[in-house]
């Protein structure tokens, strides 16, 4: 387990030390309120281990990081055709992380795929403490304006 | 539909898939009756009507559509188009009594509401006190120079979404700021209004608490969830 995770710690580590120059990865990071950190390190490890899985696409696993609400709306079977995989080599970068309110997170990723780089970002939701992956389907067109800025 | 919705009042066998309507020669309204028309009208018209309305309106209809099945209007195709409204229904609430029955977990709920966090915000609010004068000189007088000394009742009308306001009230209170005094108000005869906006709140960061939208919440997943229910439930009678 641990030495799968290395190549996304790594890519995390390298982003995380970029991230120090943003400002408002700053303004998190020196906050001295240790409950923002401490947030901000559980959705850190949320996002490490998730793309873990899906970039292993490792379905089963990556689908209890998803919203509660959404897995009782779409079970795993349905899951697994509606959301993308990566091929082996797969990297992901994550470039910032931004709050607009107490219970989200909007993270701004880089994919690295042997044939191509992909930009995008992801939601996280705070749920009474634990962070969780809102995930889009991937049929276009998007249904709603939410999709239409995640898909 | 209108007739089908009327008929639903006269006397009706529904036997299974059964359904015979046939003219109530009795004419008797009863409480039942009356409550059934008070909801019905409250649910599709939002108003609330009273008892003695209610009770004149179901015999109305009672008369009036007791007419139409003696003189032999009903046809088959109507009665069918009852017949399947009422199925419909019947099967719908089948449905829905027992999704009611299985809660849905509360963590499910939970991450709904924070995943939607932005719809639950609480609309903007103002403090309002309401001033009532019986002469119009008197309200004038007031708005000119507020703190001058005339007859007036004064009622704390406490905190108000301000979207919950009736217009034309809500037109000038919404433009007004902390402060702010409304034109006077003729609401009848000795009866002018002035209301004061004592107290104002954006709400800007403020949303509902979980507890008070959940219910909320779980009518969003009954309508979610309600056509893979039904084919749970005719998977078991099929």
């Amino acid at each position: 387990m641990k030495k799968a995770l290395f190549p996304i710690l790594i890519a995390i580590f390298f982003s995380a030390c970029s991230l120090h120059s943003l400002p408002k990865y700053n303004n998190v990071t020196i906050d001295s309120d240790q409950n923002i950190s401490s947030t901000r390190q559980k959705l850190l490890t949320r996002i490490v281990e998730y793309w873990h899985y899906r970039l292993h696409n490792d379905y089963k696993h990556a689908y209890e990081y998803e919203l509660p609400y959404q897995r009782y709306l779409v079970p795993l079977k349905a899951y697994r055709g509606l959301i993308d995989g990566y091929g082996k080599n797969a990297k992901i970068e994550i470039i910032s992380i931004k709050f607009p309110n107490t219970y989200t997170a909007i993270v701004q990723r880089r994919i690295k795929t042997s044939k191509t780089v992909l930009f995008s970002k992801d939601k996280w939701v705070n749920v009474d403490g634990e962070w969780y992956h809102k995930f889009f389907q991937n049929i276009l067109p998007p249904k709603n304006k939410e999709e239409q800025e995640f898909q | 539909m209108k007739i089908a919705l009327t008929l639903i009042f006269l006397l009706s066998f529904i036997m299974g898939a059964n359904v015979q309507i046939t003219p109530d020669k009795s004419l008797k309204v009863d409480q039942k009756d009356v409550e059934a028309m008070k909801s019905f009208v409250k649910k599709k018209f939002h108003f609330i009507m009273n008892e003695k309305g209610a009770k004149k309106i179901v015999k109305e209809n009672r008369l009036l559509s007791n007419a139409y099945l003696n003189h032999k209007l009903l046809n088959d195709f109507e009665k069918s188009l009852i017949r399947i409204e009422i199925e419909k229904k019947l099967a719908d609430k089948y449905v829905t009594y027992l999704q009611k029955k299985k809660s849905f977990p509360e963590k499910v709920l939970k991450s709904y509401y924070y995943d939607h966090i932005d719809k639950f915000k609480k609309p903007e609010e103002v403090k309002l006190v309401l001033y009532k004068f019986s002469k119009y000189d008197d309200a004038l007088h007031f708005l000119q120079n507020p703190k001058s000394i005339a007859t007036y009742t004064k009622q704390n009308l406490g905190w108000k979404y301000i979207k919950g306001i009736k217009n034309p009230y809500r037109q000038f209170i919404k433009s007004g700021e902390k402060g702010y005094y409304t034109p006077v108000f003729v609401m009848g005869k000795n009866r002018y209004d002035i209301f004061y906006v004592e107290d104002y709140r954006d709400n800007k960061n403020n949303y509902f608490p979980y507890k008070a939208v959940r219910s909320q919440i779980e009518r969003i997943f009954l309508n979610k969830t309600f056509e893979r229910e039904r084919e749970k439930l005719l998977r078991q009678y099929q």
